[in-house]
């Protein structure tokens, strides 16, 4: 195997290591916001599906957007649920 | 094959072609690296004048020249140590660039809100790059952390097409954060590891 390739299984290892003695939920969102994977991931899928989620679902009034114009699909559904 | 490696995989058919082009041509891969600046800049001042949409456009044109001019020097065989390190340094000044026509366009309407908020994320952009080169200097590689620059860059694209530049620099400012922590925890770990031999033998 290849340095770099050796370093990233180093470190997966490393992390899931660091990890074991938290409970599964926290395990998760410590390796969210300790991110080690690689592009093309299922991991990485996931936090981009997360990403766009929040710029295009979020009502641009929310977050007070000075450019953007329409409800957003959150804001389109809340005011549809609103009648 | 994951959703991201699919999209991946499908763009590279055309740059393949584009990259062939170049390659044909002689073109010298610095000079690409230039050319994708330039273009940067017109991107900046589109979004500047928030002309959001056009701004899109130009940046995948700016950011083609950046995606191939590695890979053109690769198969010229005309890869160099001043390619690499051109290409970093005009690589952050396309990233500052575009933030700052996002500081000039939330300015001119007075938010200073979102003035601020792109301004940090401009920070920890540049923040995010010379923790990883800095890291570099002491540890193998520290390559950690989600925001690294293709990913900032689609998220400019994302933004600018849909028109939603301010939930982009919300989450740009955050993850790069983020990624700044994850440099700086992962570099003293590595340190840290590196000097418990010592402690032992002293």
């Amino acid at each position: 195997m290849s340095q770099p390739a050796d370093d990233a299984l180093r470190l997966h290892k490393e992390i899931a290591g660091a990890g074991t003695g938290l409970p599964q939920p926290l395990r998760a969102v410590w390796r969210t916001l300790y991110w080690t994977y690689e592009r093309a991931t299922w991991q990485y899928d996931v936090m981009v599906i997360a990403i766009l989620a929040f710029v295009w679902l979020t009502p641009p009034a929310w977050i007070g957007d000075p450019h953007a114009s329409g409800l957003g699909l959150l804001g389109w559904l809340t005011a549809w649920l609103r009648g | 094959m994951t959703f991201t490696g699919l999209i991946g995989t499908v763009c590279m058919f055309p740059l393949r072609a584009i990259i062939r082009v170049c390659v044909l041509l002689r073109i010298h891969p610095n000079v690409l690296t230039f050319v994708g600046v330039l273009i940067n800049l017109l991107a900046a001042w589109a979004l500047a004048t928030g002309r959001f949409v056009t701004a899109g456009g130009i940046m995948i044109a700016a950011n083609i020249f950046d995606f191939i001019d590695g890979k053109v020097a690769r198969e010229m065989g005309m890869e160099s140590a001043f390619g690499g390190f051109w290409d970093s340094v005009m690589d952050r000044f396309s990233d500052l660039a575009l933030f700052l026509g996002l500081v000039y366009l939330y300015s001119s309407v007075h938010r200073t809100d979102y003035v601020v908020i792109t301004v940090m994320a401009m920070i920890f952009t540049v923040l995010t790059s010379y923790a990883r080169a800095r890291a570099e200097s002491v540890v193998a590689q520290c390559k950690v952390g989600f925001m690294e620059r293709p990913e900032r860059i689609v998220l400019f694209m994302i933004g600018a097409f849909t028109n939603r530049m301010a939930g982009v620099m919300w989450v740009i400012l955050v993850l790069s954060i983020l990624t700044v922590a994850d440099r700086i925890f992962y570099t003293w770990r590595e340190l840290e590891r590196g000097k418990a031999p010592e402690r032992v033998t002293v």
